[in-house]
């Protein structure tokens, strides 16, 4: 009698937790659409807004070499496009057309197209933010036309549009001339008064007569609204001092005749302090960095304390030139994309209470001050270039 | 209500059970008698009924009538011991003429002047008549004594000593168990050549009478611990012992946990250790496997190798082989929460290509695995029943027929066979917990299959809990994990050098913990620096 009433509990136990567990959502792999990519770009809407949504086609990716090369080969992919009065209800009504809700926790890309960028994204962030599916950790592109464009385009290496540009914006780091931003990083940059939110920003280009993705520069935003681009120069200037400058090429001319000397940057330390000097704002900003010798014009000699020393200079100047221009450049749209306004906020958080609603008329006047140190530690496989004896 | 009835009618029925049992044990104290003729008599029923039973009547001295005979079982006893050692003295040399013809129906001349076997004990009670008899004796029964004598000269058929066919091993000894306990026996006191090895002999199944011994280390083992194994022992009361899992079975602290938690192996150098660790072994009669108590959970992972190669090695593979366990147990769940319930941690090139091998696929993946796995189940039964050359025969269908053209025919995704193949392949590595990784493997594909990785994380807590709670003869099973040992983790997880076994696992030895002495080593390492460097 004493073992009747367990083991009743225990079947009990069973079958509650093998019935009760039966909400959680169960779906086998092959029957997920496997979202890769989603973008959000204009329309003509009485909304506004379209959604597109890449979704792979895996038993295509399966045999990539069985297709041959060419373009005969079915896609590995599909685009679904749908409009709705929200984010959400785009999202859902995609479901009519592919049959089952979308696996959005694979998007690995986010794009928005130029017209919603320009508009502003104070509409189009909360959904992203706020579901669960979607990877905080997702990378945002503002593209420079329509996303359809960009979403359609067959990349050349890849099978995948949106997993090309993500490949692209990972390997980033090699030019360090436009920057990866998260959705999370993004979103902070939004809560933040005055620092301006920036996002990488991809184009079409020819190449060989074929079109072909490219990401360069960054768009900055004021507001949720794109207040204008950083181009190359003015993104790498941005990136030094956010310290984000992994690796990149520095071209720097020879005295004599202007020929250019490829440096690579093989690390950097950069370190911003605001600092109020009575009426005066000021920002120090202190980079400590290395490079290579990995490209000269042949014949000249650099391996000799003058030669060595005018590189260090040069480095330098270079920099110093591609901070200023982004400075400028940040001054021109009226824009802080640096976040001087919240270095400031930390370091005198009394005094910025006053200089908060001010901040707009003050950043122009900020007055940089350069504390850069250079050094090239190696030339690579050789040292003097190669020269008749 | 029923129930109840049930319970009462088995009450009764154990009842009655119980005075057939009373009956048999209360067989009255017979003693043999001291007229030969009527011994004989008595004998006859027992050997009319087994044909194998062989009764010679035979002259001691100048006797004309038969006034001896000895009583044996063919086959079983040695028939050089009992011509050369007893017929002969008994018949020949009694008949000399110097010989004193008073003593001649002396049991004490008998034993101590004629009989030149080695080994030799008297009895006079008819039931230890019997049991001599069975158990391969020969009986010596002289007209005129009260008393009878035993002759051992038990040489029964047994197999060579060959190596185990559970434990193959590269590097060690190659020497496995046979069915001969006496064989065992001597085959463990070649390794421990000590009066400190005893053996205490009982005798268990009341049809069998299977002879069944505890071995131990006098001056290592706790003496609790081998009280505790002959109470055990002695209160099984099952009819017939015919293999040590019998015993297993009955002794065992926890009869209906998954896991053993009585140890078993093939291996006299394996079952040395476990002693000079302060366990206890039990050899049955009949089977090769000796039983080793107390077992700890780790012990399924250490392997005799692990001390006879050098420690990186060991230390190595030992960790794979907790990993392979891991692996056994919880692959194929694991695989199925991952995919029909946590695609977002699958990295995605990984989940695409997953995609693309189950998109054919029209079951779901829970129903394919539980189909993969009992199949490849019902391919180890029948590989382990088929005779060998078979047996290969049905790998083979099974490994490339079923296999190789279910995924062919799109019925099983490739990396469900991948995922149970690495599954089985890792449940061999572990032997001694095949069993419980086995049912585990399907409880927790269940789990996974209802529940995702909270069904995982929920069944092992469950079975953290069970392990925790189990102990085998008292001691923790988990230990020296929890509790905590901290010295003796040194032949836990990992293996560390021999020389820095300075004490015996105190989870299990009580006294005499010292395994070596440091002492001496430093000394012989100062002797010598440059010989006996260590890193």
């Amino acid at each position: 009698m004493k073992i009747k009433p367990r083991l009743l509990l225990l079947c009990l136990c069973i079958a509650a937790f093998t019935g009760f567990s039966g909400c959680l959502r169960s779906t086998e792999i092959s029957d997920l659409p496997l979202t890769l990519g989603l973008g959000v770009d204009k329309s003509d809407d009485p909304a506004g807004f379209k959604i597109i949504a890449q979704i792979a086609k895996p038993s295509q990716l399966k045999n990539p070499a069985s297709g041959g090369g060419g373009g005969s080969s079915e896609p590995a992919y599909a685009n679904f496009e749908s409009g709705g009065e929200t984010i959400f209800d785009a999202i859902r009504n995609l479901t009519k057309m592919i049959g089952d809700r979308i696996f959005a926790s694979h998007s690995e890309v986010l794009l928005f197209g130029n017209g919603i960028a320009r508009e502003g994204m104070r509409d189009y962030i909360d959904f992203f933010l706020r579901n669960p599916d979607v990877r905080p950790s997702a990378y945002i592109i503002v593209t420079q036309s329509t996303v359809k464009e960009i979403m359609d385009l067959k990349p050349l290496l890849e099978n995948v549009p949106v997993t090309s540009l993500k490949r692209i914006l990972k390997t980033q780091e090699f030019t360090s001339e436009t920057a990866k931003v998260t959705l999370i990083e993004f979103t902070s940059c939004l809560m933040s008064k005055t620092k301006s939110a920036v996002a990488p920003v991809a184009g079409v280009a020819e190449n060989g007569g074929k079109k072909a993705a490219f990401i360069s520069g960054l768009a900055v935003f004021k507001n949720y609204k794109l207040a204008g681009t950083f181009n190359r120069k003015e993104t790498r200037g941005l990136l030094w001092v956010l310290d984000k400058i992994k690796k990149g090429i520095l071209n720097v001319p020879k005295k004599e005749d202007g020929k250019k000397i490829a440096i690579e940057i093989i690390s950097s330390k950069c370190k911003a302090i605001p600092e109020i000097k009575g009426t005066k704002l000021r920002v120090h900003i202190k980079i400590r960095e290395q490079g290579s010798l990995s490209e000269q014009p042949v014949g000249d000699d650099f391996i000799s304390l003058d030669g060595l020393e005018y590189l260090k200079q040069a480095q330098a100047d270079a920099i110093k030139d591609e901070i200023m221009s982004a400075f400028n450049k940040s001054v021109e749209l009226k824009t802080d994309p640096f976040g001087f306004g919240e270095l400031l906020h930390k370091k005198y958080p009394k005094e910025w209470k006053n200089m908060e609603q001010y901040w707009d008329s003050l950043y122009p006047t900020i007055e940089l001050v350069f504390d850069i140190k250079t050094s090239l530690v190696k030339t690579d496989a050789i040292t003097k270039s190669v020269s008749p004896e | 209500m029923g129930y109840l009835f049930k319970k009462i009618r088995l009450a009764k029925l154990l009842n009655e059970n119980r005075k057939n049992v009373d009956l048999d044990d209360e067989r009255e104290q017979k003693l043999i008698s001291k007229d030969l003729g009527e011994n004989i008599k008595d004998l006859r029923s027992v050997i009319d009924s087994g044909g194998d039973i062989v009764l010679r009547e035979f002259c001691i001295g100048n006797d004309n009538k038969p006034n001896a005979a000895v009583v044996f079982i063919e086959g079983l006893v040695n028939k050089d011991i009992l011509d050369a050692s007893v017929l002969k003295p008994l018949m020949f040399l009694s008949a000399l003429p110097d010989k004193s013809k008073s003593g001649l129906h002396d049991i004490d001349f008998i034993e101590n002047n004629l009989l030149s076997a080695g080994n030799i004990s008297r009895f006079s009670a008819y039931d230890e008549l019997i049991d001599n008899l069975f158990s391969g004796e020969i009986i010596l029964l002289v007209g005129g004594a009260s008393e009878g004598l035993v002759i051992n000269a038990f040489d029964p058929k047994t197999r060579a000593v060959e190596p185990p066919m559970t434990e193959s091993v590269v590097r060690g000894s190659r020497e496995g168990f046979t069915e001969s306990i006496r064989t065992n026996i001597s085959l463990l006191r070649r390794k421990i050549k000590n009066p400190d090895l005893c053996f205490e002999k009982i005798k268990i199944g009341k049809k069998s009478k299977t002879d069944v011994a505890v071995a131990y280390l006098k001056s290592i083992a706790d003496p609790a611990l081998i009280e505790e194994i002959k109470k055990r022992l002695g209160e099984i009361s099952i009819d017939a012992v015919l293999e040590s899992g019998y015993i297993e079975q009955f002794i065992e602290d926890a009869p209906f946990s998954i896991f053993p938690t009585v140890a078993n192996s093939e291996k006299p150098d394996k079952v040395a250790a476990k002693l000079l660790e302060g366990r206890a072994a039990i050899f049955v009669d009949g089977t090769p496997f000796v039983l080793t108590v107390p077992m700890l959970f780790i012990e399924s992972f250490q392997r005799s190798e692990d001390y006879y190669a050098r420690p990186y090695y060991a230390s190595m593979i030992r960790l794979i082989r907790f990993a392979c366990y891991f692996i056994s147990v919880l692959a194929p769940a694991v695989y199925i929460a991952l995919t029909t319930f946590h695609q977002e941690l699958i990295p995605t090139k990984l989940l695409l290509t997953l995609a693309a091998g189950h998109e054919q696929i029209p079951f779901p993946s829970v129903i394919e695995a539980f189909f993969i796995l009992t199949v490849f189940e019902i391919l180890r039964e029948a590989g382990i029943t088929m005779p060998q050359p078979v047996g290969s025969a049905v790998s083979i269908v099974g490994a490339l027929v079923l296999g190789e053209s279910a995924v062919t025919a799109g019925l099983i995704g490739p990396f469900m066979v991948i995922i149970v193949a690495l599954t089985a392949i890792s449940g061999f590595v572990v032997t001694a917990q095949i069993d419980s990784a086995t049912v585990l493997r399907f409880v927790f594909l269940i789990l996974a299959g209802a529940a995702g990785g909270f069904g995982i994380i929920m069944g092992m807590l469950v079975v953290g809990i069970h392990l925790a709670s189990l102990r085998s003869f008292g001691i923790p099973y988990l230990s020296p994990i929890s509790p905590f040992m901290p010295a003796e983790q040194k032949d836990a997880l990992i293996r560390a050098p021999l020389r820095t076994f300075i004490f015996r696992p105190t989870s299990i030895v009580k006294k005499n913990i010292t395994r070596q002495n440091p002492g001496a080593l430093r000394k012989n390492n100062e002797k010598n620096p440059g010989g006996q460097n260590e890193n």
